[in-house]
């Protein structure tokens, strides 16, 4: 009994034990997925309590930084602000004109499930995956709040991404730059469907791939892009970002190319989660 | 397995995973977060020995695999490895030397790094290693490393301090 150890299993031992189980689990969690899910939601529930303590720490640390961070700006936004209200009312002038445009237009397109008039909730991003990798965080606020899994999270008036998992009170949200993210898009003025994904290598110029479009459609950069109806997750019709450009694939038979995101992923502080979830007709099959 | 300790590293696993997924990002100004997390299982195995940096590492892994819902293992068995070889590297370390713990930390973060990009990345295709490399896994490197240079210190000496003093309690006893 050297170093506090009190048994005298080799740590070599030790060590393959601990890899045959992780292989295990691993491997069951592509062929049995339930049992892993159980075993997962039980590390869940004992880290729960830590991981909510974690949260409200974390919370606090974040307001204060915040405040701070704030305070620095403060002046300097002042004056910005001041300028750009004088811009604003001359805009909301035209707006007004436009907004009566824009109803009528709606009318004609049916497209009235606008997602401003969904249910939303606040909440505050708390923590974030580790390292450039990987691009889910954690927001305070979970299935308490009303929040479940699946359900849409928008910011800046734009996509964000999707909730992956819920906790009391907290919830992961894999946002639509990560790698592994693919979202059922439309767009605007052709209605036609297409593939919105996540790439590491494009998102280093703060771009999406846009993948499976039509070779027939007439798409062009600066088009818009919302979710699309047929989507099996989202809700349809929220903006996800302008195309910047298309090319026709090497296969000839559809398109690809990138599209600019509306939202700041690098500077995301509050959310907005839209509590509607969208009915995928589950019941009458 | 002294109980004391294993709060203790519980602890300290949490301040790091707090202050690396939380405090860090919430700052907004560092666009390369080190990973502490990988410091704090390099700290614990070169302190105390393959146990410990295998306990500190399935600790770590686990919390990431589950606060971050990736399969249960899949950050779990790179932390264990890390904490195991760190661990055998103990007859290595001297307090007073901080280059073994540098590179130890260095060749973690780059073994985490090659890790997550052959197996999240290269298995999907994502064939680019140059770009991977020069975007985030040597960024990361350096950031961890920079990290280490102040962090490692501080993680050791409070592992010293409770080893010391369960030492001194057990003789008292004895």
């Amino acid at each position: 009994m050297k170093d506090g150890f009190n048994f005298k299993i080799p740590a070599r031992v030790v060590l393959f034990l601990l890899t045959l189980l992780f292989a295990v689990l691993i491997a069951l969690s592509f062929f049995q997925s339930s049992v892993t899910d159980a075993l997962g939601n039980g590390v869940s529930a004992a880290i729960l309590p830590m991981q909510k303590g974690l949260n409200q720490l974390g919370a606090r640390i974040f307001s204060e930084a915040e405040d701070l961070a704030t305070l620095k700006h403060a002046q300097e936004e002042n004056e910005q602000l001041k300028e750009q209200i004088a811009a604003l009312q001359e805009e909301i002038s035209l707006t007004e004109q436009e907004r009566y445009e824009l109803e009528t237009y709606r009318e004609l397109y049916e497209l009235d499930q606008e997602y401003s008039q969904y249910e939303k909730v606040g909440a505050r991003v708390i923590g974030k995956d580790s390292g450039q990798w990987f691009h889910s965080f954690l927001i305070d606020k979970g299935s308490d709040d009303g929040l479940a899994e699946d359900m849409a999270v928008i910011a800046q008036g734009g996509l964000v991404g999707v909730i992956t998992a819920v906790g009391p009170h907290s919830a992961r949200v894999m946002s639509i730059i990560d790698d592994e993210s693919n979202v059922t898009a439309m767009s605007v003025a052709g209605r036609e469907n297409f593939i919105v994904s996540g790439d590491l290598e494009l998102y280093e110029d703060g771009l999406l791939r846009v993948m499976y479009i039509d070779r027939e459609s007439e798409i062009g950069p600066g088009d818009k892009v919302v979710t699309s109806n047929i989507s099996s997750v989202y809700l349809p019709g929220i903006l996800i970002g302008y195309i910047d450009e298309v090319s026709v694939d090497p296969n000839n038979m559809t398109q690809s190319g990138t599209l600019i995101p509306v939202v700041d992923f690098e500077h995301l502080e509050t959310v907005l989660v839209i509590t509607a979830l969208k009915n995928t007709g589950d019941d009458i099959r | 397995m002294k109980l004391k300790r294993i709060i203790g590293m519980v602890l300290v696993i949490a301040a790091g995973f707090l202050l690396q997924n939380s405090i860090l990002p919430a700052i907004g100004q560092i666009h390369y977060i080190p990973n502490i997390l990988v410091i704090t299982v390099c700290a614990f195995g070169l302190t105390s020995g393959p146990y410990y940096g295998m306990l500190a590492g399935v600790l770590c892994g686990l919390l990431m695999d589950s606060v971050f819902g990736h399969r249960i293992g899949y950050y779990s068995l790179v932390f264990l490895y890390m904490g195991y070889w760190n661990g055998v590297c103990q007859k290595y370390f001297y307090f007073d030397n901080l280059a073994v713990p540098l590179l130890a930390c260095g060749l973690s973060d780059l073994g985490l790094g090659f890790y997550i990009f052959v197996v999240s990345f290269l298995l999907r295709n994502r064939t680019n290693l140059p770009f991977y490399m020069m975007n985030i896994i040597l960024p990361e490197l350096i950031s961890t490393i920079v990290a280490a240079l102040i962090l490692f210190r501080v993680i050791a000496l409070i592992n010293g301090k409770m080893a010391e003093l369960e030492k001194r309690r057990s003789t008292k006893f004895v």
